[in-house]
């Protein structure tokens, strides 16, 4: 057989950028194919440089130009994500030139659109070029010193030179860089595009490549499951692309065909061979066990709760052991009002997989619900202890001292959660109200600023309306 | 309430330096950029957590051509904005 070592299959995108840094990677082009762009932001300028100006007119100058300011206390390394891992590849000089293939079969729509886009992101980081094109089908722009170019498969150029190919299975099923995800895999279950199509489509453009990366993107929610496949089929395609006469070995083992195969089985009501295929699948590539291993997670962000239920009580019927089905049912029974039966759907988690913090959380939360904040606390910090960045459970610790009445506690927590997750309008009319409380008029002041400038205007009614509830019940002292 | 007798400390979690005349603080927990004037800076760096109120109203009227009751009033106005803001704590009351 030959050798696949060229290419890289992962879960999560953000590994491409190790896998580039590995290999030593300097100034190549890089082929971009998904649904998400990918190079997002990060804030990079340490804001004590301001400390090193020689006077203060540079200070001003400083202040003025520049707003892409790292006030994280994180250094630039731990900000990558998989949503702006390819922003370092630019800025480090390992890529040239970066060209994204957006899913759209219609490109002049969503040009527009992303013309707009990279406008706005100029806008917020002055490393991104303000001057963005679009002609011939390709919106093009710049980024640090590479060429930033958005097209659609059709439109993607012959190049002259081996590329980096970059691929997420996620374009396979999302049709648009428009649209939103979780309402797209919902409506369209279907690929948009079989992975051979878009492989003979490169094959065509005579692309060449030395090294490809390709990522599941499955947890979190980006790729249905069932459709986890793809990843593993198009490693086994994009051999065609490194060696001429390569022949694909097709899926016969792999995990994704046994769990595929299990939820049809599932649909025609073969329940115990859907078991056994289910097994199987788990057997060959455990990563089948998890949190969104069906549907359920859907059908509940939006809503569909009942839809939500059969999901679960499916996937738990066919592994009744794994931790992630016992904690999305917890989660949904605690939505749906059934804390005791959530609270042994959550116990079991934990009994199977005692540092799932996402359990400790939703337990968590049934205490809050029955303000048992004692109970709560406890089970916050054990979450926070395992994952120290989970806003829920900052969010609820931070409201649970601020129901105990103790303010610096909650302050810390909860200023903590409107860093992580700036939109936390009710966590921001908390703040406020510790400090109108602590006489702290400046801090609320610049709070209610914060929350004028990240509001949309319907929103800045709530928001006004928020405050007169909270000026209403301060007793009169405090308004001085 | 801070009075004469009162030393106050600077918070230790805000960087600062002197440029120019006047002074700099960044707080990166609060997200701020603070630039105070020259007498601000003066005060600033009085704020040693050992200079009495007393101690700092001299300072000022030595460096700054100023009535000792302005002295007064602006020192203790720009003080308790400082308290307010956290940016100070009192040491000793």
């Amino acid at each position: 057989m030959q050798s696949l070592n060229g290419i890289h299959l992962m879960e999560d995108h953000n590994e491409a950028l190790e896998v580039w840094r590995q290999k030593e990677i300097r100034s190549r082009i890089l082929v971009h194919v998904d649904a998400h762009m990918d190079v997002g932001s990060i804030p990079q300028k340490d804001p004590y440089e301001i400390l090193e100006a020689s006077n203060i007119s540079e200070v001003n100058r400083l202040l003025e130009e520049e707003k892409n300011w790292n006030l994280t206390n994180k250094d630039f390394y731990s900000l990558v994500n998989i949503g702006n891992y390819i922003y370092p590849a630019i800025r480090d000089g390992l890529i040239k030139e970066f060209w994204w293939v957006v899913p759209d079969r219609n490109f002049k729509k969503v040009g527009k659109y992303l013309q707009k886009y990279l406008k706005k992101m100029a806008k917020k980081d002055s490393n991104y070029a303000q001057e963005v094109l679009f002609s011939n089908g390709t919106v093009r722009g710049r980024l640090f010193n590479a060429a930033f170019n958005i097209c659609n498969i059709d439109n993607l150029p012959e190049f002259k030179e081996e590329i980096l190919l970059d691929i997420d299975c996620d374009y396979f099923v999302i049709k648009s860089a428009r649209q939103r995800i979780f309402k797209d895999i919902l409506e369209k279950k279907r690929l948009w595009i079989e992975p051979e199509e878009f492989v003979n489509k490169l094959k065509k453009k005579k692309l060449k490549t030395d090294l490809i990366t390709i990522a599941n993107s499955v947890e979190g929610g980006f790729t249905p499951i069932e459709y986890k496949y793809l990843g593993y089929e198009l490693k086994e395609l994009c051999g065609k692309l490194l060696f001429d006469d390569y022949k694909p070995l097709g899926l016969k083992d792999n995990a994704g065909v046994f769990f595929s195969h299990s939820m049809a089985e599932w649909k025609t009501g073969n329940l115990s061979r859907a078991g056994d295929l289910y097994k199987k699948a788990v057997q060959l590539d455990p990563t089948y066990r998890s949190y969104f291993n069906n549907r359920g997670f859907l059908y509940e962000e939006f809503g569909l709760f009942n839809k939500a239920y059969s999901e679960y009580e499916k996937i738990l019927s066919l592994d009744p052991e794994c931790p992630y089905n016992n904690v999305n049912m917890g989660r949904l029974l605690i939505k749906k009002g059934k804390m005791d039966e959530a609270l042994s759907y959550l116990n079991k988690g934990i009994e199977l997989n005692k540092d799932d913090f996402r359990a400790y959380s939703l337990l968590g939360d049934i205490h809050f619900k029955r303000k048992e904040f004692d109970k709560a606390i406890v089970l916050y910090k054990e979450t926070l202890n395992l994952e120290s960045e989970d806003v829920s459970a900052l969010k609820y610790l931070g409201i649970c001292y601020w129901k105990k009445k103790k303010m610096d506690q909650a302050r810390k927590r909860l200023k903590k959660t409107v860093r992580l997750d700036p939109f936390q309008l009710k966590i921001r009319f908390l703040l406020i109200h510790i400090y109108i409380r602590k006489n702290l008029f400046y801090r609320a002041k610049r709070e209610i600023v914060n929350c004028f400038k990240i509001l949309p205007v319907y929103t800045k009614i709530n928001f006004y309306l928020g405050l007169r509830r909270i000026f209403a019940k301060l007793p009169q002292r405090s308004l001085g | 309430m801070i009075k004469l007798t009162t030393i106050l400390t600077k918070n230790e979690d805000i960087a600062w330096r002197k440029i120019d005349d006047d002074a700099i603080l960044i707080d990166i927990d609060e997200e701020e950029v603070t630039h105070f004037n020259e007498v601000g800076a003066q005060i600033w760096i009085a704020l040693d957590g050992e200079t009495s109120v007393t101690g700092i109203l001299e300072q000022i009227q030595c460096f700054f051509d100023v009535e000792e009751e302005k002295a007064k009033k602006d020192v203790f106005a720009f003080l308790y904005n400082l308290l307010h803001r956290e940016m100070v704590k009192i040491k000793q009351d």
